[in-house]
């Protein structure tokens, strides 16, 4: 893989929304994960599957990010993302509101919450905000990734290409 | 014995100062009669003898007349009765008055009768009766009686009385004595006795005082009133008993409650870098040469068996309420009797699910249910090592629920899971559905199972009940309430849950 084309957002690198390599035609990711490792790992897996991933490191940069996106809504949905997925427990500010934020602007984007704290309360508050699922930790990698594929396939026909 | 005594004296004293005082009237009495007596009976002799002495002095002189005078005197003893001539101008001492006052009384013509006490004796008793006789100026007779009679009579009656003061003084005391110990003394006693038994604790004592008296009385009560003490202490033990129960039961629960607690932040921390572990060891196994990825799917596995762990510790820590839907009992034990198949086959462990062809109704939630029978058939797996069968059957009947619990005797159903194991111990049997109680290996299990699966049935208005032998087995029987008659049987709804674990498996 090559690690140029990867936009990562930790406080020690650069942070960059319009990276060199970026296939405008590819379905895009954002992964919100405060911890590293587990970023890393859901954000290598969707690349492998061919989906381009944007990172954020806490809730003040998936903010950030849609602040950003909100510059791009096309017939009531970001242009720039195809599917959202975040944790709920960060530093900043919490998965479920920043769903609550971005929902005023764009009620069609699939948004997947994951979370090591599976109550039901979290769970129905979840959907109620408007998230598309709500997943416990630990779950299969490969079970997550087919619901992506399900979802939103990398590479579609019927979603409208990026024109850059 | 004291108390006896105090009869006794208290009797005695009294009777004798009420003796003493009558004897004392009495006596006194009789002096002044016997006084009046004498005094009367002295005046009556002067009287009588006066006209006599009168008429012989007229007729045959003075001299006849003393003379008569001393017949009168020898025919008495002079000690008691004597008779003289007194003229009060006489200076003769055979004839002069004793006394001014007895002059004073001649010369005033009066009778006179006075005490005269002095001299030896008893004293004497004097009247004197003036008589008229020519040429002897004031005159008279007077008679003198000794009152030693009396004396005798006052002093015998004082004897007498003593005697009998003395005796009856001895027979009250006696009475006294035994009738203050008989009837007061001894029951006191055995009250004393009682009365210190249970000071000291032992409440079983009865007195046996049986009569039918106020002690009677007192004796009976006393009994009851130890009945009562012995009542009341016993009802007094039981609730400290059960209070010390009840907060046993509160600190255990807080206990469970705070090991809930820093179990489910454990569970919580360690579900993110386990899905990482579990995440790359797939990557890795399908990287690998068949060695190396043997090991690296052995970690795969580890990885999900701890997320089961976790799971189960994350529910223990904080329980569902239950999403009930009607369904059958028998579909939710084939089905887990067909995930569990594979695991079964490899122990040589038959499954045999019966149950006919009605099915077995009930309200509850599929996968909390499934979960349960679940962890049931997984233990009854594992308790047959050498293989053996699962038998799985269902009941459905009115039940009364065990004591304790709270629930209505009502329609149940009823799963039963048995086994062919080794048993489990009866002293084990009680600590069962403990949290972290396990009679598995070191590793082979959190404790938890039973523990989680007794509280889902509960949630439900159920029970799980145990029998077991050791050497031939165990049966576990869980117990849920029968179908609401008055809800539909809308089965179809399921969960979004249920469809995204069944769809997608993503716990594993």
């Amino acid at each position: 893989m090559d690690t140029s084309t990867r936009s990562s957002i930790w406080l020690d690198e650069e942070f960059e929304y319009e990276p060199q390599g970026w296939d405008p035609n590819a379905r895009h990711v954002l992964i919100a994960e405060d911890d590293r490792e587990m970023c890393r790992l859901l954000a290598d897996s969707l690349r492998e599957d061919g989906y381009e991933v944007m990172e954020a490191s806490d809730g003040q940069h998936l903010r950030d990010y849609i602040d950003y996106l909100r510059g791009t809504i096309v017939n009531g949905r970001f242009f720039d993302v195809d599917i959202i997925v975040s944790d709920i427990r960060m530093p900043g500010a919490s998965g479920l509101e920043v769903l609550r934020e971005l929902r005023r602007y764009d009620r069609e984007t699939p948004v997947i919450l994951i979370t090591a704290f599976g109550d039901d309360q979290t769970h129905a508050e979840a959907y109620r905000l408007g998230a598309s699922a709500i997943i416990d930790k630990p779950f299969d990698i490969d079970g997550f990734r087919a619901f992506i594929r399900q979802l939103v396939p990398p590479s579609s026909d019927d979603l409208p290409r990026r024109a850059y | 014995m004291r108390l006896a005594l105090k009869f006794a004296l208290v009797f005695v004293v009294g009777m004798c100062l009420i003796l003493t005082v009558y004897a004392n009237h009495v006596v006194n009495r009789e002096i002044s009669l016997f006084q009046d007596d004498m005094r009367s009976d002295q005046r009556v002799l002067c009287q009588a003898i006066a006209p006599v002495i009168q008429s012989v002095w007229r007729t045959s002189g003075e001299s006849q007349a003393m003379a008569l005078i001393d017949q009168v005197n020898r025919a008495e003893h002079p000690q008691r009765l004597g008779v003289r001539w007194i003229s009060a101008d006489s200076s003769v001492s055979a004839r002069a008055p004793r006394s001014s006052a007895e002059a004073a009384a001649l010369r005033r013509g009066e009778e006179y009768t006075w005490g005269d006490r002095s001299g030896r004796g008893s004293g004497r008793l004097c009247s004197v009766i003036p008589i008229d006789v020519p040429g002897q100026g004031p005159a008279g007779l007077e008679i003198t009686e000794s009152l030693q009679a009396q004396v005798d009579y006052s002093r015998a009656t004082v004897r007498k009385t003593l005697i009998a003061t003395i005796a009856l003084a001895v027979e009250v005391g006696a009475m006294g004595l035994i009738v203050g110990f008989w009837f007061v003394g001894r029951p006191v006693g055995s009250l004393i006795t009682s009365a210190r038994a249970v000071a000291a604790g032992d409440l079983s004592t009865r007195l046996s005082v049986r009569q039918h008296d106020e002690f009677g009385d007192l004796a009976r009560e006393l009994n009851t009133m130890c009945d009562q003490l012995a009542a009341a202490r016993d009802r007094v033990a039981r609730e400290t008993a059960a209070r010390l129960a009840a907060i046993e039961q509160l600190r255990h629960a807080d206990r469970l409650k705070t090991i809930g607690q820093l179990a489910s932040g454990v569970a919580h921390e360690l579900g993110t870098p386990l899905n990482v572990v579990w995440a790359k060891a797939k990557r890795i196994a399908g990287q690998l040469e068949p060695g190396a990825s043997a090991d690296a799917r052995v970690i795969c596995e580890q990885s999900e068996r701890m997320t089961t762990i976790i799971r189960n510790l994350l529910d223990f820590g904080r329980p569902r309420p239950p999403r009930r839907v009607r369904l059958d009992l028998r579909e939710i034990a084939r089905r887990t009797a067909t995930l569990l198949g594979s695991m079964a086959r490899k122990q040589n462990v038959a499954i045999a699910v019966s149950g006919g062809d009605t099915p077995v109704w009930t309200d509850a939630d599929p996968n909390q249910i499934a979960q349960v029978l679940s962890n049931l058939f997984m233990n009854g797996i594992q308790a047959m090592p050498a293989g053996g069968k699962l038998t799985i059957g269902f009941t459905a009947e009115r039940v009364r629920p065990p004591a304790g619990l709270g629930l209505p005797e009502a329609e149940y159903r009823c799963v039963f899971v048995q086994d062919e194991g080794g048993g489990i111990h009866e002293e084990d049997l009680g600590r069962l559905f403990e949290p972290f109680f396990t009679t598995k290996e070191v590793g082979q299990g959190t404790g938890l199972g039973l523990s989680v699966s007794n509280g889902i049935v509960r949630e439900h208005g159920g029970w799980i009940t145990v029998t077991s032998r050791v050497g031939t087995g165990s049966v576990f029987s869980v117990y849920l309430p029968g179908e609401d008659p008055h809800v539909g049987t809308d089965s179809n709804r399921g969960d979004e849950y249920g469809y995204l674990n069944e769809k997608f498996d993503l716990v594993g």
